[in-house]
């Protein structure tokens, strides 16, 4: 007895010997607020100096006016100030652009820019709002001043895409429509990045014109694939026939394959997560060497250009989401590694020479690696990526701090600073610093509470959790897309399922569903050609992850014997 | 550059020139907006200043390299002023710094400045680089953890790579303490420099470059022959690796021909499989996919602290790894555990009594020649095993420094046998021209000084002979406990491999295997087998509970149970349960309950969607009153029994009351939609509650109340965690709880009696109605009738009326005929 007790004391010294127990990370208090300093100084001078133009200069303390004339850093900021609690301020700003922002105007807008930036920002504060305390309209989530707004915005941009495939314009004159001599070739993402916010606008509007829209032109990328299923960089919409053969997953291209699987998961959608798995596998057969992913060439699947983009950072998150977290994590620790030697991401990052492109050194504050390093520390709950997260505030901080703002490095090498200061700073790159060192954020939540709205069907549920991201980080609540879409119809078909089973109380027999997609998977499930005998794996679901995953942090990775 | 440009100027310009330089920056900006750029303004010294790190923050690779010759040792740090680890580096290195003032230089540079000239002439893939220098050897690189107490430990190292063992005691202790060594023999009788001295030296410094087991190696060196004799080392610059398992290993080569790098590779050949320190570097590494993928392997977490002594865990993990491999039950290797058991003595010895300070720390008893720098002293005396002495280090421009904190083993054994004199007093020297002159030598004690050491030593017998005793009595018991483990490696056909990783740094990997979050002590230990997918844990680790855990691990049929994490979810209120692998079986396998459970994972954006879904269903299904629990566990970071792990998410089952190995997989191709999952409900559920369920059809109405209900019900819940937190309150709450409930209850059978009662009325009512609505009729028939007959008496009335007319015009008529037939008779 004396014994043991001995030994644990010794142990008590032994241990308060033990320096750097809490190891080179700072609270996770201390990190957020740190955050949220840089946010709001950033913030405060865009209010400062550029409001109403859309981006803050932060060299020359004005602004100016960059994808078009909407106040667009505030657009895109409004609900990341929710994420960091500030309710009062976003009721504000929210009152502040029903009352100034006008679609209405002579201006030439990028119709992908428009849409994920202003459609995605006011369709995210518009189903915020009730969190954020705002005065609601009694059919809210269905109907609301921000709603309205962005089916404003959303309408305007509808005429682009008025082509023969259906695949959008890259720009649209607000007031006029299409210019007579708009260029007739876009890039994939222009082409394939609208569903997430044109479905929700469809779903919680009752038009379903946009939803179509975006549901068209997906169908007529998906169509123009190339032999081995790749797409490339630009395609021209009059007759999909590609004019950038280049196909990777960064620049012109990222953003559909992040659709696809959104679109998937919000819409619960199978065809589109099978068109997803389907460019996995070739993205996983042809781009990916040594964790890295390159661009090939679309129809032989050649590597053209040995090429890491900054914009390439978002994949390792998309992975995660289904159960890929040990290959995304093996893509991130190589991104992370370019970090490292030069305290941001330059756009482009030369892999066998391992240095930057000439020309595409710079680094606009970009989000994408923070993203993915979100996404898995929900995952894995891995140190490593809190880590990361303080490397990237680091450098924000010391490198793009300037007296009026945050300003973009132009170049990596010397640190050089440029003009500018992007609306996704504060939409995205803040937003997602903030949720990593958060993890009891509203965003995060997973069902532990939840806030419900009245309707003639009973009470729906909202704000559960399972937000959405657009590719601006702009969140979406799939529950409010189902209350003012599908709950009715659900609500019915189960009265009657009751009632049924009441008449025949003996010989019950279930009724077939009555969705359509249901349907439509069978279908894809037959082109395939080859029923599946064994137990079958849905295709909406995710593997679960193997033993090896509990010990594959702070850089440990495992290999696999595949079956 | 027009900005910067500007601004320098304006400082060279007086006042007036000021104005007319902005006037001028003012129309170059407002003409080239587009093209402002700044380029990164200058850096800033970025060690404070009152530190004693020399920091080059502009690059000034040259100065800094000028200044290499002023110290043996010179430590490079290579930092970025915006990279977040060399901020966090930045306190450890002025630590080390000060810690080791005199000895070592410490100099940061600047190395991202594009100015400086270090960027323009070395890169570095990440910050902060360390490199040390050695004045003879050059750089090596230190790839450890950027800790001080690690940090401080290489240098040392390299500042003395070397251990001198003047005798048999300190041999025996080398080599029980030491991971891996290397034992040299040279002789320094003849010449200050011994062919082979220099590459074994070189060698020792080679080894710590290597972040992998050299890096734990130890390089000892001895100069007396009797002692060498004793390790069979017998000719001058030969080397061995003494090995506890095998027979050790002598180099085979000549020492003429001896380089480092063939000492190096010669070890990493032939080294033994002992207990290995992990140490993650926190990059993309195999390393535990490696070294855990070998097979089973006890991994230790204790806190592991450079350059202090070991602690009693860590000598008892030691002693446990030894006599696990100890096959032949050699006397080598009982010796080392004794020693070790017998060192883990002391230290608890040792810290029962740290109260009162023990004079042999204050290491008194140093006396050296501190002008003997080069005069090489041949041995006074044949060194005896009882030869009593202090090795002191001279280095160099520092003062005498004593480099032994402890007592050899023959001091013992000297105050025991009662022959006390300390008189002969040197044992060796050796000495070397690179490094500082390292002088250890011993002079003979003057009688003045002798008394001194006397009155030291027996300060110091009459405390470690209670030791020993102790020790020596203990020594007879543990036998029992440590003997299972002897030589287990070769009995058992599950044999392991030990692991140990210092829980400073690496806790993580701890909680992962289900540690505690923050405990007070961070020790724990797990074997782990990857290719079975399982690992058992020890978390109250001792000296014998380790080994019981170790043994019965090794059994055929190990009595240890599978460690299955269980995380207990963020506390909330929802009519969705959610379990963990603690809780799985009581709800899920609850015989009277119809289960749906939902297998999910936060990552999963599959699952994730379904969150309001299935709020959705449970409350209603709540409200439906049938009992049917709906329910989901995080089964990614609960582990679950074989036969309840699911292959994706989300999964969903059904668990039917009473039927609970019928439990049924929802379709793989059907949607999640509250239909459909409503559907699969009524198909597969117990019966008892289908009837519920279909009794209960809700309609919107009914789904309001139900709505009312749960949203009780999770009022309910939260009271129920308010009563958990607070002790105090909690049985009243609980108490009030019950009330509540039964009050529920009451108030439902209330309701569901009134239900039943207004039914009834109604029916009643109905009856009533009924009567009534027939005994009006029958009233009105009366009516009728009556009205009929009155019409009836009103026409015989008329009839009657009509018949008296008739008669009295018959009458008339009559009369008339009778006064005409009167009138005819009277004529006729």
């Amino acid at each position: 007895m004396v014994v043991s007790r001995i030994v644990i004391f010794g142990l008590v010294l032994a241990a308060a010997f033990a320096t750097g127990a809490a190891y080179g990370l700072q609270t996770m208090e201390a990190l957020r607020n740190r955050v949220k300093s840089v946010f709001y100084h950033a913030y405060e001078n865009y209010l400062q100096h550029a409001f109403p133009l859309d981006e803050l200069r932060p060299l020359t303390c004005d602004g100016q006016d960059t994808w078009g004339s909407f106040s667009l850093t505030l657009i895109d900021a409004l609900d990341t100030l929710l994420v960091l609690g500030n309710t009062s301020e976003f009721r504000r700003v929210s009152h502040l652009l029903q009352n100034t922002i006008d679609f209405t105007q002579d201006v030439n807008v990028s119709v992908f820019e428009t849409n994920i930036r202003v459609v995605g920002g006011l369709l995210s504060a518009h189903m915020l709002s009730k969190m954020a305390g705002m005065e609601l309209e009694p059919d809210w989530p269905c109907t609301g001043p921000l709603l309205r707004l962005a089916e404003d915005a959303a309408r305007k941009l509808l005429p682009a895409f008025h082509t023969q495939t259906g695949m959008p314009y890259g720009t649209v004159n607000l007031l006029h429509g299409v210019h007579a001599n708009e260029t007739p070739v876009t890039c994939t993402a222009g082409v394939g990045t609208f569903i997430l916010e044109f479905a929700t606008l469809s779903r919680l509007t009752g038009d379903p014109v946009f939803e179509e829209a975006a549901r068209r032109a997906l169908r007529a990328l998906w169509e123009s694939r190339s032999d081995i299923g790749l797409v490339g960089n630009h395609i021209n919409v009059n007759n999909s026939h590609w004019v950038a053969e280049d196909a990777g997953i960064g620049a012109g291209v990222d953003s559909y394959f992040e659709y696809l699987l959104k679109a998937a998961i919000l819409l619960q959608e199978p065809k589109y997560m099978e068109m997803f798995k389907e460019f996995v596998q070739v993205i996983e057969k042809y781009m990916r060497h040594d964790d890295w992913y390159m661009w090939v060439q679309m129809s032989k699947g050649t590597v053209s250009m040995p090429v890491f983009q900054s914009l390439e950072a978002f994949w390792p998150g998309l992975q995660s989401l289904v159960g890929d977290i040990d290959s995304a994590m093996k893509t991130l620790h190589n991104y992370h590694q370019v970090w490292q030697k030069y305290g941001g991401l330059p756009e482009f990052y030369n892999i066998p020479h391992s240095m930057p492109v000439d020309k595409r050194e710079g680094y606009p504050l970009r989000p994408e690696l923070i993203e993915s390093a979100m996404y898995l520390y929900r995952a894995t709950k891995d140190p490593f990526l809190l880590h990361l997260g303080q490397d990237v505030l680091e450098a924000i901080e010391k490198i793009s701090s300037v007296p009026c703002g945050h300003a973009t490095i132009k170049d990596v090498h010397d640190h050089k600073l440029d003009n500018r200061m992007e609306s996704f700073f504060l939409a995205e790159t803040t937003k997602y610093l903030y949720l990593l060192f958060d993890p009891e954020n509203f965003l995060h939540n997973a069902g532990t509470h939840w806030d419900s709205v009245s309707t003639p069907f009973g009470p729906c549920i909202l704000n559960a959790g399972g937000y959405v991201f657009n590719t601006e980080a702009h969140p979406i609540d799939p529950a409010a897309l189902y209350c003012c879409n599908r709950f009715k119809e659900e609500q019915m078909q189960v009265h009657t399922q009751f009632e049924d089973a009441k008449r025949s109380v003996k010989s019950y027999e279930r009724r077939p569903s009555s969705t359509g997609s249901d349907d439509k998977s069978k279908v894809l499930d037959s082109r395939e050609g080859k029923p599946s005998r064994k137990a079958k794996v849905p295709v909406m679901s995710a593997p679960s992850q193997p033993y090896t995953s509990r010990l594959s942090i702070m850089g440990q990775m495992f290999l696999h014997k595949d079956v | 550059m027009v900005w910067a440009a500007a601004r320098r100027m304006a400082c060279l310009l007086g006042a007036a020139a000021v104005l007319s330089a902005l006037l001028l920056l003012v129309c170059l900006s407002s003409c080239r907006d587009r093209d402002t750029v700044w380029p990164a303004p200058s850096p800033t010294q970025f060690f404070s200043k009152s530190s004693l790190v020399v920091d080059f923050f502009l690059g000034q690779l040259q100065e800094a390299e000028a200044r290499l010759e002023n110290a043996d040792l010179t430590m490079f740090v290579f930092y970025a002023p915006w990279c977040s680890r060399s901020v966090e580096a930045r306190p450890q290195i002025e630590l080390v710094a000060r810690a080791l003032t005199g000895q070592v230089q410490v100099i940061a540079i600047n190395c991202w400045w594009i100015r400086g000239h270090c960027r323009q002439r070395m890169s570095f893939p990440f910050f902060p680089a360390v490199q040390v220098h050695h004045r003879v050897f050059g750089p090596i690189e230190y790839r450890g953890a950027l800790v001080a107490s690690y940090l401080q430990q290489f240098l040392e190292r390299m500042l003395s790579p070397l251990t001198y063992l003047p005798n048999q005691g300190e041999i025996l202790d080398f080599l029980a303490t030491t991971e891996h060594g290397v034992l040299g023999f040279f002789d320094f009788q003849g010449t200050p420099q011994p062919a082979g001295f220099w590459p074994f030296y070189q060698a020792a410094l080679l080894a710590l470059r290597k972040t992998d087991i050299l890096e734990s190696t130890r390089f000892g060196i001895v100069t007396a022959r009797s002692v060498a004799a004793e390790v069979n080392l017998t000719k001058p610059g030969s080397l061995l690796i003494p090995r506890h398992g095998q027979a050790s290993l002598l180099y085979p080569g000549d020492a003429v021909n001896m380089t480092a790098a063939t000492v190096v590779q010669w070890m990493m050949t032939v080294h033994e499989e002992t207990l290995m320190w992990l140490q993650p570097s926190g990059r993309k590494s195999l390393l535990l996919n490696s070294e855990l993928g070998r097979g089973p392997a006890l991994l230790v977490f204790l806190p592991k602290v450079p350059r202090k002594p070991k602690s009693v865990l860590q000598l008892a993990l030691e002693e446990i790894v030894l006599t696990y491999n100890d096959c032949s039950e050699s006397l080598k290797i009982s010796r080392l555990t004794d020693r070790l058991l017998q060192m883990q003595q002391e230290k608890q010895q040792t810290f029962h009594r740290q109260s009162t300070p023990s004079p042999w720390k204050q290491e008194a008893c140093c006396f050296s020649l501190a002008g003997a720098r080069t005069k090489v002293l041949g041995p006074v005396g044949q060194s005896s095993p009882r030869t009593t002495c202090e090795l002191c280090v001279s280095a160099g421009h520092g003062s005498p420094r004593c480099t032994l904190s402890r007592v050899p083993v023959e001091f013992l054994s000297s105050l025991m046998s009662e022959s006390t004199s300390c008189s002969s007093a040197v044992v060796d020297v050796y000495s070397s021209r690179f490094a500082s002159l390292y002088a250890a030598c011993c002079e003979r004690l003057s009688a003045n000084d002798q008394e001194m050491g006397n009155q030291t030593s027996r300060t110091i017998s009459g405390f470690l002979w209670n030791a020993w005793k102790a020790g020596s009595h203990r020594g007879g018991r543990k036998v029992d406990e440590i003997a299972a483990v002897k030589g287990l490696r070769c009995r058992t056909n599950r044999t392991l491999a030990f692991f140990a990783m210092d829980s400073g740094l690496h806790w993580d990997f701890a909680k992962r295997l289900g540690a505690p979050p923050d405990p007070r002590l961070k020790i724990f230990a797990a074997i782990i087998t990857l290719h079975e997918e399982l690992h058992h844990i020890l978390e109250d680790v001792r000296r014998d509970t380790l080994i019981k855990f170790v043994v019965n691990y090794s059994w055929p049929h190990s009595t240890l149970r599978r460690h299955r994490r269980s995380v207990t979810p963020p506390q909330h209120a929802s009519s969705v349960l959610e379990l963990t692998a603690d809780t799985f079986s009581a709800v899920v396998l609850d015989p009277d309950k119809d289960v749906l459970l939902l297998h999910y994972a936060d990552w999963c954006g599959f699952c994730a969607i379904l969150t309001h879904l299935f709020i959705q269903l449970a409350t209603q299904l709540a409200a439906s009153n049938a009992g049917i629990v709906v329910a989901r566990i995080n089964s990614d970071i609960n582990d679950l029994p074989w036969e309840f792990v699911v292959d994706y998410y989300p999964t969903l089952f059904l668990f039917p009351a009473r039927r609970k190995h019928h439990s049924v997989r929802y379709p793989a191709d059907l949607p999640f939609s509250l239909p459909d999952l409503i559907a699969f409900i009524l198909e597969h559920c117990s019966e008892s509650t289908r009837q519920l369920l279909i009794g209960h059809n809700c309609s919107p109405r009914c789904l309001e109340q139900g709505w009312n209900w749960a949203n009780m019900q999770i009022k309910l819940q939260q009271l129920q965690r308010e009563t958990e937190a607070l002790q105090e309150t909690n049985l009243l709450l609980r108490r009030s709880k019950a009330i509540l409930h039964g009050h529920l209850s009451t108030l439902s059978f209330i309701r569901q009696s009134l239900a039943r009662k207004s039914r009834w009325l109604m029916g009643a009512n109905a009856g009533l109605r009924l009567h009534r609505a027939q005994i009006e009729t029958i009233i009105e028939q009366k009516h009728d009738q009556t009205k009929a007959a009155e019409q009836r008496v009103e026409a015989l009335h008329l009839a009657a009326g009509a018949l008296s007319v008739e008669n009295s015009k018959l009458r008339a008529n009559v009369r008339r005929l009778q006064h005409r037939l009167r009138a005819g008779t009277s004529r006729g």
